[in-house]
């Protein structure tokens, strides 16, 4: 893991001081990383808004528990994942389901260049079917899998970041990844939306 | 079937943190084993997906928001970080008068409709009123917090008079379904 920025210290210090100015280039620096956590474990752009808006205050009413030593972006999506995690749980509870169709054009806002309306289209739908594949999973797995392949996380990094152990991070991936190859090959819609897009880029 | 060394070597490798000698291993049972090989395609195909599954930017409104969130926050705070001594008294004493009401008549609820089970007969006519008691403690709670909320940042002794009204509210609540009930046995 990288060492912690010293303009990211600064900031955090200022924060810790009350400056509001230091936070506010916290959340310019991380919301991205942090919305973009937020969606995939919660797959709803409106609901991301809301849960990202949420770890942020977290994170500033609990500044002072940050350990300087270690990344600020690890302990920020921590606080997030760990948010969305309760999140999808209370969502179980209330017995709504996780396979809700995502918004339209839910799979749009990209951070790439500005695509064509082919591209849109190829890209909206390997999309939606990776907001599908990943709502297959259980919140721990979900969030394992996104770590690992949206911020490039080692096992290290990811058990950091969920509180656990570097073996029940192995586990967890491993399963998840079961799971999804498994729906893969059960969806053969999959291969018609993957395939184009593995041989065009 | 591959078993479930060869799984998890498969797994390190999409990882890239199989070591080369147990990678060639793992190379060599897949060109023998076919279905195994199929499995690693699988994972593989699933491993490029995700690999080149692109980021979600955040909407550009979203820091302002989260300031204008916590501005709101900590003035709230201040508020009642603010709050003179005997509304702060008169605040603590009207939630745990609203907890000593609220919480004998839940559990009174619950023991009504455990032991309303045991008759067919009666259970629906016992949930009936338990929920209509609990629907109007809600709707009227809700309805007062509302208020104290509204009333917190502007004169911090009306909120905690309009906490206070709580208590009674609650003890009409109880005397109104106590009215209906001899009513109905009356009848």
């Amino acid at each position: 893991m990288g060492e912690p920025d010293s303009i990211i210290l600064e900031w955090v210090h200022q924060a810790r001081s009350g400056n509001q100015d230091a936070f506010a280039e916290l959340v310019y620096s991380f919301q991205d990383a942090v919305y973009n956590l937020c969606y995939r474990m919660l797959g709803e752009r409106t609901e991301a808004e809301d849960a990202t808006q949420e770890a942020f205050l977290r994170a500033y009413l609990h500044l002072n528990r940050y350990d300087t030593e270690r990344s600020f972006k690890t302990w920020i999506l921590s606080i997030a994942s760990n948010h969305c995690i309760d999140r999808l749980r209370k969502r179980r509870v209330k017995w709504l389901s996780l396979d809700e169709p995502l918004p339209a054009g839910a799979a749009l806002a990209l951070s790439s260049d500005e695509p064509s309306p082919e591209e849109a289209t190829l890209f909206a739908e390997r999309g939606t079917q990776i907001q599908r594949l990943l709502h297959e999973l259980a919140p721990d797995y979900r969030a394992a899998v996104i770590l690992r392949y949206w911020y490039d996380y080692s096992y290290v990094e990811i058990a950091e970041t969920l509180e656990t152990t570097e073996s029940a991070i192995k586990s967890r991936l491993f399963r998840a990844r079961q799971m999804m190859a498994e729906k893969m090959r059960a969806g053969s819609s999959v291969d018609d939306v993957v395939n184009p897009l593995l041989q065009g880029s | 079937m591959p078993n479930m060394m060869m799984r998890q070597r498969m797994q390190e490798n999409l990882d890239g943190v199989l070591e080369e000698e147990l990678a060639e291993e793992l190379y060599a049972y897949l060109n023998a084993d076919e279905e195994a090989a199929e499995e690693y395609s699988r994972l593989e195909q699933l491993d490029n997906l995700l690999s080149r599954a692109p980021h979600v930017r955040a909407p550009q409104r979203i820091a302002v928001t989260i300031m204008a969130r916590l501005s709101h926050q900590l003035q709230r705070e201040a508020d009642v970080d603010h709050m003179p001594e005997e509304v702060r008294q008169a605040f603590l004493m009207s939630i745990s008068l609203v907890m000593l009401e609220t919480m004998p008549m839940m559990i009174a609820a619950s023991y009504l409709v455990l032991n309303a089970g045991r008759d067919p007969k009666l259970i629906g006519r016992v949930l009936e009123r338990t929920i209509a008691l609990q629907v109007m403690v809600i709707d009227a709670l809700v309805f007062l917090l509302k208020e104290v909320e509204y009333q917190l940042s502007r004169d911090p002794e009306k909120a905690a008079v309009t906490m206070s009204l709580i208590p009674i509210v609650l003890e009409g609540i109880l005397d109104y379904m106590h009215d209906q009930n001899n009513g109905n046995r009356l009848q």
